[in-house]
């Protein structure tokens, strides 16, 4: 795993734990859906995705479940 | 005497604008008014007002001596006697309060012959050596001498007098000759009421009082904090500035904004030609109010220092020679490097940075750059590893990434409650009128690891320090909250008409939860719960309660969670929409919030704009008439891991030192080496620059025009006092460089990028340089709503109609403390030093801080047997340095401390890439470490030295200075 692969997931899962903690699953996905689309880089939402589809075992579920749901939209309104 | 330009001289001439008057004694705040007669002259002033500022609003100057504005009447030097009707004697017009249908004169030949025999006795024991003085030209004494008509010294100079008492010039910056001192007492009372610090004293009764640092001590080893107030208002020469002594009185003054802290002090640039000779603070500073501390009132002579460097330079690569060359080619080359990454690695494969320590305009026009010339959003500002989470979590919760109030709120608050932050070394000025609200009365709570000064300052009393963990922020806020709900503290009327109602019972329900409660937190905290909950009482009980926060709130990996934390405490009290509350983010550097506001983050255009709503990019691309990526771009750290990954190749970095101030310099290095295109513009070779390609020299603040946004959103202007040592204000280099891309940039000034940041935001739409030269300042929002700018945010409504409570749990930082590394390191500011030292480490105020410490407690440092001054190496899972022991109880157990000022230090090898979830600000206020006595330098602080030297070899050999500092 490179540094920026590693950033990427360590950054997702804070992201979850924080927003996703109160809420129903389904909720704090798109909570952390929002957050990423907002606030990162295309770039880095495509290294999100790439390591969802190949592994993502170091995702936590929210973290998992919101790469899926972005890549899903990113490929309905690509950047 | 110095002819002051004003700008706003011209448009009101009245008494109430015409502030640079002295009046003598303070403004009193009274509704009650009573009407006297002075020299014939009517005039009605608040009750409580004194007779001689009353004389003094009618223009009616009566001499002084004693007396001044800025400071409580005193009534020693007795030149300001007058007559009253029906009043035995000549009371003395500052001490006597106006009453109703009073007469008043002020001159007579009774009052005269007084005031004369009172000069005599003065200057029968003063040099006359008014040719020589220093103070020649610009002396109240002088002046006193010529009003009352002086002629002759009756008394001889044969008897005792003081006129041999030694001189003290042990402070870098000013002089204190005691045959000079007429023990008016003004530098005595400007130490205690202006500044606080009660470092000067009179000792000794009658001829034997003079005016003293204390016992066995000189200015420099004294208390004193070389704030400048006791120069200032020094009525002779007893108190001068060495540069005066040593230069002569300035011929014309400039009124400009101060390059350090986030106060943004107005500062009056006192000049011979294009010399600065001192910077006085000025008296109509809106921020400031006529104080200063030893960063903007002495420490400007780095703008002079021989290690400026003046010419562009470039090279091919980081182990070639730097080759010297013109504007042109160097931005040429610049350009063409950046075009050939791009055309290599793609479009998105090159950014920029700002600093905030650059102007509005400045950081403008990068952005501009970045999103126009590069065609990408990768743009951010120094702002990201300080404030990002002010940012969000104002946004998420008021709707505003701003705070809420003016500096001069606080002066209404009830309880004070400051949080991660050490008002007193990193925003001195705004410190000074802290603790001045604190001496009359109101309550303190410090939530701090470290017991700050201002918890020990004279006549203040500390109500509550809070000595909480670092790391866990989050939880102590909750517990605040969680007190307030669970004992009906809540201003419930607040909060039905303010606020979001699903949103208030979600976070009611969140935060009554019982893991919240102080009992259950302590453990977590290690505050305890009774002083947590009578903290919460205080601050919650009083009519008004401020939240004043620093670095120590935001560098976390929480610290957007702590700020929203903050936001809902104070909506939880109704503490927001008027004076003395509110929640108060003190910005690291003068331009933070500025930086913020221009547009500097990857993901929002200017005015928080954000770049992938249609309709706003929109408004840009119309007018910058270019296509704006509607995806956010890197920020600062995602850059660095992008360079480390490869794809990421050209850096424009502007007066930010990123290979000093980021966390984890192994990792910045690393990226930094990888860069194929490196642009530094800065004033000085910085630590950055040993890994560039192109230096493009910048100018400080003196060499350009400008403005500056502080910490209350106050733009202030800056001016240019002098021409840009190397030929180009920095907008001019930015410019520059956008057209060499290809993206036509053709302002003439700054203000004309002023009114196009006008046009495009609207918090700025009604700000123009027109408007801050009328009215000295402007705190936006400014626009049709409020034409004059905005003091205090949210008086009516938010911006998003009803203000958010936010969810904020705590999420444990996963730095934490392990038998491996079982002490927390945590970093910060020293009042002499500013950020990463470039500006200050060139002064003399290099005495006070010449290295960086490391703040040990006395049980850790005995543990591992550590004496204070021993060499102690420092580990983290980052990486080791070594610094110097300082064993103080400030800290608490298992907590160390130290500053970031000088590079050999290396602090920023030990601090971890962790981030704040939400903006990556770094989490530099945790790291968990271990140390151990040692008697050699660091392997990174040899290879820092090896790299450096070797760095100086590639500088031009004809030069001096330009030198890396450690060598």
């Amino acid at each position: 795993m490179d540094v920026k692969e590693a950033s990427i997931i360590k950054m997702s899962n804070q992201i979850a734990d924080n927003i996703g903690l109160h809420l129903p699953p389904e909720q704090a996905v798109l909570k952390v859906v929002e957050h990423i689309q907002l606030f990162w880089a295309a770039s880095m939402k495509d290294t999100l995705i790439a390591y969802s589809k190949k592994e993502a075992n170091q995702l936590n579920n929210i973290a998992q479940l919101a790469s899926i749901q972005l890549d899903t939209m990113r490929m309905t309104d690509p950047a | 005497m110095v002819d002051f330009y004003d700008p706003k001289a011209t448009q009101n001439q009245t008494f109430q604008a015409n502030i640079k008057t002295d009046f003598g004694t303070p403004e009193v705040q009274s509704k009650q008014q009573v009407s006297l007669t002075i020299d014939g002259q009517h005039i009605s002033v608040a009750k409580g007002t004194s007779v001689f500022r009353a004389a003094a609003m009618l223009n009616i100057s009566i001499p002084k001596l004693c007396a001044s504005d800025n400071l409580e009447s005193f009534g020693s030097c007795r030149l300001c006697a007058v007559e009253i009707e029906g009043r035995r004697g000549m009371p003395a017009a500052c001490t006597t309060p106006a009453e109703q249908d009073m007469q008043v004169k002020t001159q007579n030949s009774k009052i005269a012959r007084l005031r004369k025999n009172i000069m005599e006795l003065y200057i029968s024991d003063h040099p006359l050596d008014c040719l020589t003085c220093p103070s020649n030209g610009d002396c109240e004494l002088q002046d006193m001498a010529g009003a009352v008509g002086l002629r002759e010294v009756r008394y001889g100079f044969e008897g005792k007098n003081h006129l041999d008492a030694s001189k003290d010039t042990s402070n870098p910056y000013f002089t204190f000759e005691p045959n000079k001192c007429i023990v008016c007492s003004r530098c005595v009372r400007a130490c205690e009421e202006v500044q606080g610090t009660y470092a000067l004293t009179l000792d000794g009764r009658g001829f034997d009082s003079k005016v003293t640092t204390g016992h066995n001590n000189d200015f420099l080893s004294s208390d004193c904090v070389s704030c400048g107030a006791c120069v200032q208002t020094c009525p002779t020469s007893a108190l001068m500035e060495n540069s005066i002594i040593a230069q002569g009185q300035p011929e014309h003054s400039v009124t400009t904004t101060c390059a350090y802290c986030g106060v943004g002090c107005s500062f009056e640039a006192h000049m011979k030609g294009e010399e600065v000779i001192r910077m006085v603070p000025a008296k109509d500073g809106q921020a400031n109010h006529g104080h200063s501390c030893v960063k903007g009132r002495f420490a400007f002579g780095y703008a002079t220092h021989k290690d400026r460097i003046t010419t562009p330079m470039v090279r091919d690569e980081i182990d070639q020679p730097w080759r010297e060359c013109s504007w042109e080619e160097a931005i040429n080359f610049a350009a063409s490097k950046l075009r050939g990454v791009q055309e290599k690695y793609g479009k998105d494969s090159i950014g920029g940075i700002t600093s905030s320590r650059c102007t509005n305009e400045e950081t403008y026009l990068v952005q501009k750059l970045v999103r126009a010339g590069f065609g990408n959003n990768n743009t951010d500002t120094c702002a990201r590893v300080c404030h990002s989470p002010t940012g969000y979590g104002l946004k998420a919760t008021l709707g505003e990434s701003a705070g809420t109030q003016t500096f001069d709120s606080v002066m209404k608050a009830d309880t004070i409650m400051v949080i991660g932050a050490n008002p007193t070394d990193a925003h001195p000025v705004f410190g000074s009128l802290l603790k001045k609200r604190l001496r009359q009365g109101a309550h303190l709570i410090i939530a701090d690891p470290r017991k700050i000064d201002l918890a020990n300052s004279p006549h203040v009393t500390l109500d509550h320090h809070l000595p909480l963990r670092p790391g866990t922020n989050v939880a102590f806020i909750n517990a605040m909250a969680h007190v307030i709900v669970d004992e009906g503290l809540e201003d419930k009327a607040f909060i039905a008409a303010r606020c979001q109602t699903q949103a208030y019972q979600q976070w009611h329900s969140f935060i009554s939860d019982q893991r919240h409660s102080p009992e259950n937190t302590e453990s977590i905290t290690g505050i305890d719960a009774q002083q947590l909950r009578q903290a919460a009482r205080l601050y919650a009980g009083v009519n008004n309660g401020a939240i004043y926060y620093g670095l120590g709130v935001t560098e976390h990996s929480q610290g957007s969670s702590m700020v929203m934390g903050i936001a809902n405490l104070a909506l939880l009290t109704g503490n927001i929409g008027r004076e003395g509350v509110g929640v108060n983010p003190l910005r690291g550097q003068n331009n933070v919030q500025g930086s913020c506001d221009m547009g500097s983050f990857p993901h929002e255009l200017p005015g928080y704009q954000h770049v992938s709503k249609d309709s706003l990019r929109e408004k840009f691309e119309q007018h910058w008439q270019v296509k704006i990526d509607k995806e956010p771009g890197l920020r600062i750290p995602n850059m660095f891991d992008a360079a480390i990954d490869g794809s990421f190749k050209g850096l424009y970095c502007q007066g930010e030192d990123i290979a000093q101030s980021d966390p984890n310099i192994q990792h910045v290095e690393a990226a930094l080496k990888s860069l194929e295109c490196l642009i530094v513009q800065d004033i000085f070779l910085n630590e950055t620059a040993r890994f560039a390609h192109v230096f493009l020299p910048g100018s400080s603040f003196l060499e350009k025009d400008g403005t500056f946004t502080n910490a209350e959103r106050r733009i202030n202007r800056v001016r240019r006092v002098i021409s840009p040592l190397a030929g180009k204000a920095d907008w001019e280099t930015t410019m520059a460089l956008s057209n060499a891309l290809g993206y036509p940039m053709n302002y003439q000034h700054p203000k004309e990028i002023m009114a196009e940041i006008a046009e495009l935001t609207p918090t700025f739409n009604g700000v123009s340089y027109q408007k801050l030269d009328e009215l000295g300042s402007i705190q936006w929002p400014c626009n049709a709503l409020n034409m004059e700018g905005t003091p205090t945010m949210h008086v009516n409504d938010f911006p998003i109609g009803k203000a958010k409570f936010a969810l904020t749990e705590y999420v444990p930082t996963q730095e934490r403390a392990s038998r491996k590394f079982p002490l927390l390191l945590t970093t910060g500011r020293i009042l002499s030093q500013y950020n990463v030292g470039a500006q200050t480490r060139r002064t003399d105020n290099q005495l006070w801080h010449d290295k960086d410490q490391l703040e040990i407690h006395p049980h850790d440092a005995q543990e591992r047997g550590i004496n204070d001054g021993d060499n102690v190496g420092i580990s983290s899972r980052s990486g080791n340095t070594v610094l110097m022991a300082k064993i103080t109880e400030r800290m608490q157990p298992g907590v160390i401390y130290t500053t970031f000022h000088h590079p050999e230090s290396g602090a920023n090898v030990v601090t971890t890439d962790n981030s704040d979830w939400a903006t990556n600000c770094p989490e530099y206020k945790v790291t968990a470490v271990q140390i151990e006595k040692v008697s050699v330098p660091s392997n990174w602080q040899q290879r820092h030295k090896d790299f450096s030297q070797k760095q100086n070899s590639y500088l031009p050999k004809n030069r001096k200075g330009n030198r890396y500092v450690n060598e």
